[in-house]
């Protein structure tokens, strides 16, 4: 029988009234804020003019809020797996996105449907696994063009790896495949929508300075007679792979997650997650590089970044949104571990609930300030597309 | 020939390679004198001649200088050199580059004494003699690298101390103490370091009291002139100027009332110290960022375009590697224990960014510059695993394939390193060097005769008049001007922003009036001459940047009769 005042209902109920709660009071402050809609691949390959509504994005981040759950009680025994639930009510990020209807929320939670479809499939439930993953991927791959690119490149890991049995990686390279035939076949007939959308989306070299920039340096060096040198390593391919570099590894940087140094939605001075979570986070990823088993996981989080290493802003929080999850877990389980270190864990607890007080009266009392020294009272629709 | 004798040959190369890198084309490159050299070296001038700073201060511990305060030990470098050489371009930047180049085998002797693996250590002081990082500090005559260098020396005798005792224990702390009088930095990260050390070699410590009683006594007998300084005298200025709430970020952010007052908890602002804490652990975090390690972190090109980071790229797979390895703890070390190495380097690692963290300025490779001994630690770690890595490769043409791809990438690294030193770095950075103060000083030198007056003025810049570059140390050091002589010429109004010794002003020239002035050379930037107001022949002298853009004019105003 289904019983709501079972204690480990309670905890959830409570976490989860938590969770509203914090999405409220966003809501509440910066509604009126919202991103530029996106159309969805498919919709926009038919020519369907569609975004999705508010109440949409609302679900959806409640729906990834759910799934999550099931995802951190699939990983963690009880009361661990209230750990990472903690985290992900309290974390801005995902109710700033959700409050500025950013279809990057949906992403989050059809990525977070497969993951979950991935752990079923590791814990032996492998139809069940497997029919979540297909359904989550397949999904993304109609809706955004990124996914595309990343499922190929997380099916490529599974392979090597040799994560999943062979067998059932077998059978998702050939769902893939089968899949993505039909959305080649909309690309060939509408190439001109395809290639609109993949500008949209795929934006990471379309910054004019950096060419230019390259064939300045190679000039230069050229003129100071450097110019058989200056071939070999002043050139525009040696110059796109840097940054192409530099850019894959911010989004690996820990101040991109815990301080605000990239804004988010590009005014907020609120952190994407909490800083006092940097040090679980630390001493969980330390912990899970110590790890020979968990070490392997790890190579799945560069898909994660894809969305947002192919935009044209350095770091992109709106299309990171998918790894937030990630490093969630990664806090969570270094909670976990970090209650056996009293002082540390003590730390973490002081600096986030600080940090919650300063940073829920900031957004009440600021917030609105912010947004209108930033980008003038008149623009109260768009935040411009990022 | 025996391994001691091939050790010390291979050091002495190392070394020699190292310094050919730090000496070459050393007054050259980087194009001019920037104003704390010459500041630095006019002050080792004045106790030269003297006996006292160019304040009139005997034997100083810490110098006066244009809003700020120099260390000793840069100081009473330059009184040698200067000795030997003169007080010229090279007699200033020689010591940094002498410290730097001996830095080279102290990081040999640190890398053995922490590992007692002759590879790693001859790895990592091989990557010190090409880092680029530390290449650019040596080669500017400025305190950095000296502070890093003490402080290395100071842990190599301390480690050295715990094993052995006897001298090592008074070298120890009189070099890690020292280190404080080096650079500032250190006077934050020696004492976190003091607690690491202590708190990780309690045990050994314990044992043996008597030498451990000698180390802290001596310590604090070295210390207790700079804590008087620090907390009592103008060493606490240098500190208030450059704390991060200072900062323009900060200050910016306060401004703009995004943080009120709010709760005050006996005189604290709880809002406005939370919101320091916070972007004092948010600049720590920015070190760790990819741009500034790999990419941008030397500032040697145009802003926003990719130069040289603190360190090469092909270092990013190494830290990698060496990270998993001394994690694991897998690495041939015969050295310190695992239990106290690991925590060593990485505690190292940790506390060299906390200096920075605290001061103003969104990154600054000098004042982190402290991190490097151990982060080229980690990469010859990891190198000695990648070597092990492709040994293994069974495959010869696999094993060739990986070995030309990591060569070629290597090469185009140190290229790209060399190109951005020698061609980017003078271009597009020679405003931030000064250049041209020189030049402007030489033809005021060559013409002073004919002149009542000498204004300079100390804003200059392409952009805006934002860049203070102190002309008077310029003249001083280039005139060599009798130190006795400026310091009972020395005038000063701060209120006005004028001073001056001799005929020389150093002061904002306002060129409404100034245009009238007589018998009067000024020099200045095109914002303080503008050129739409000033005859052709009243300028006699045009300086530019070495990118051709016009940095300084030389203008005698003919004022109507």
């Amino acid at each position: 029988m289904f019983n709501l005042l079972k204690k480990p209902y309670i905890i959830f109920l409570s976490i989860f009234s938590v969770y509203i709660l914090f999405l409220a009071l966003v809501t509440r402050v910066i509604f009126i804020y919202h991103l530029s809609a996106q159309n969805l691949l498919l919709l926009g390959l038919l020519g369907i003019d569609f975004s999705l509504p508010f109440w949409g994005i609302y679900l959806f981040a409640i729906g990834s809020f759910l799934v999550f759950s099931l995802i951190s009680f699939k990983l963690f025994p009880r009361p661990y797996s209230y750990y990472p639930l903690l985290i992900y009510a309290i974390t801005p990020w995902f109710h700033y996105l959700t409050v500025a209807r950013s279809v990057y929320i949906y992403l989050l939670f059809l990525t977070l449907i497969s993951f979950f479809g991935l752990i079923l499939i590791k814990q032996k439930k492998e139809k069940l696994g497997l029919a979540l993953f297909l359904a989550g991927s397949s999904l993304s791959i109609y809706s955004f063009i990124t996914p595309l690119f990343m499922y190929a490149i997380l099916l490529c890991i599974l392979k090597i790896t040799k994560l999943l049995r062979p067998q059932i990686t077998k059978v998702m390279v050939i769902t893939f495949i089968v899949t993505i035939i039909p959305l080649g076949a909309l690309i060939r007939f509408r190439p001109q929508a395809f290639e609109n959308m993949y500008q949209n989306e795929v934006t990471i070299f379309s910054n004019p300075g950096l060419l230019s920039d390259s064939n300045r340096l190679q000039g230069d060096s050229k003129a100071m007679g450097f110019s058989y040198l200056a071939k070999l390593s002043e050139n525009k391919y040696f110059y796109v792979g840097k940054y192409s570099l530099m850019k894959l590894l911010y989004q690996f940087t820990p101040s991109t997650y815990f301080t605000p140094e990239e804004k988010l939605l590009n005014f907020s001075f609120t952190p994407p997650l909490f800083l006092g979570f940097l040090i679980p986070f630390i001493y969980g990823f330390y912990k899970i590089i110590y790890e020979k088993n968990l070490r392997k996981y790890l190579l799945i989080l560069p898909v994660l970044v894809l969305p947002s290493f192919l935009s044209q802003k350095i770091v992109n929080l709106n299309h990171l949104v998918i790894i937030g999850p990630a490093i969630i877990l990664f806090s969570g389980y270094g909670l976990t571990l970090l209650s056996k270190r009293k002082i540390l864990l003590l730390m973490t607890i002081v600096i986030v609930l600080t940090q919650i007080l300063f940073t829920t009266l900031d957004i009440v009392q600021r917030e609105d300030i912010r947004y209108h020294k930033n980008f003038g009272v008149n623009i109260l629709n768009d935040l411009g597309r990022q | 020939m025996n391994s001691k004798k091939s050790t010390l040959i291979i050091l002495f190369l190392l070394t020699l390679l190292g310094g050919l890198l730090r000496f070459y084309k050393l007054t050259e490159n980087p194009v001019s004198l920037n104003p704390d050299e010459v500041s630095f070296a006019y002050s080792a001038y004045s106790v030269l001649k003297t006996g006292k700073d160019e304040y009139g201060k005997f034997l100083p511990i810490t110098f006066k200088s244009v809003g700020d305060y120099k260390n000793p030990v840069p100081v009473y470098s330059l009184v040698l050199s200067e000795a030997v050489f003169g007080l010229n371009d090279f007699g200033e930047r020689f010591p940094f580059a002498f410290f730097g180049t001996l830095a080279i085998p102290v990081l040999f002797f640190l890398a053995f004494q922490l590992t007692k693996n002759k590879n790693i250590a001859f790895l990592a002081a091989g990557m010190l003699v090409i880092s680029p990082w530390h290449v650019f500090y040596s080669r500017y005559g400025n305190d950095p690298p000296m502070g890093m260098v003490v402080a290395s020396l100071g842990l190599l005798f301390f480690l050295k101390m715990i094993e052995k005792r006897g001298i090592y224990t008074i070298l120890a702390a009189f070099f890690l103490v020292l280190s404080m009088y080096s650079y500032y930095s250190e006077r934050v990260f020696i004492p976190l370091l003091f607690l690491l050390l202590i708190t990780l070699f309690f045990g050994n410590l314990k044992k043996h009291l008597k030498s451990t009683i000698v180390f802290l006594t001596a310590s604090a007998i070295f210390v207790s002139l700079l804590v008087l300084r620090s907390f009592f005298g103008p060493d606490l200025a240098r500190g208030n100027m450059v704390f991060i709430a200072k900062d323009v970020d900060y200050l910016r952010y306060i401004a703009l009332d995004h943080v009120s007052p709010g709760l005050n908890l006996g005189g604290i602002h709880i809002e406005e110290t939370f919101a320091l804490l916070t972007l004092v652990v948010g600049r720590y975090l920015n070190y760790l960022q990819p741009d500034f390690l790999f990419f941008t972190g030397l500032n040697m090109t145009h802003e926003g375009s990719l130069g040289l980071g603190v360190l090469y790229l092909f270092d990013l797979p190494l830290l990698i590697l060496g990270i998993l390895e001394l994690i694991k703890g897998k690495f041939p070390n015969r050295g310190l224990n695992t239990k106290y190495q690991v925590p060593l380097i990485f505690g190292w690692i940790a506390l060299s960014f906390i200096p920075a963290a605290l001061t103003n300025n969104e990154h600054n490779a000098g004042r982190t510059i402290q991190a490097l001994p151990m982060v080229l630690l980690i990469s010859a770690i990891g190198f000695t695993k990648f070597i092990e890595f492709i040994r293994k490769m069974k495959q010869v043409y696999i094993k060739t394939a990986a070995v030309l791809f990591c060569g070629l990438f290597v090469l185009i690294s140190l290229i790209h390193a060399l190109i951005t030193y020698s061609v980017h770095f003078p271009v597009d950075r020679s405003e931030f060097s000064m250049k041209g103060n020189k030049e402007a000083v030489e033809y005021i030198l060559a013409n002073k005769e004919k002149y009542q007056e000498v204004v300079f003025d100390p804003f200059r810049g392409v952009d805006a008049p934002a860049i203070y570059s102190l002309p008077g140390y310029y003249i001083l050091f280039y005139a060599k001007y009798d130190p006795a002589l400026y310091q009972k010429e020395l005038i000063e109004n701060e209120k006005k922003g004028i001073s001056g010794f001799g005929q020389y002003r150093i002061r904002k020239i306002y060129w409404p009036n100034d245009r009238y002035a007589k018998d009067t050379l000024f020099v200045g930037s095109p914002w303080s001459l503008p050129l739409k107001d000033i005859k052709e022949e009243e300028i006699l002298k045009r300086i530019y940047l070495s990118n051709g853009q016009l940095a300084l004019l030389v203008v005698n105003p003919k004022p109507p009769k």
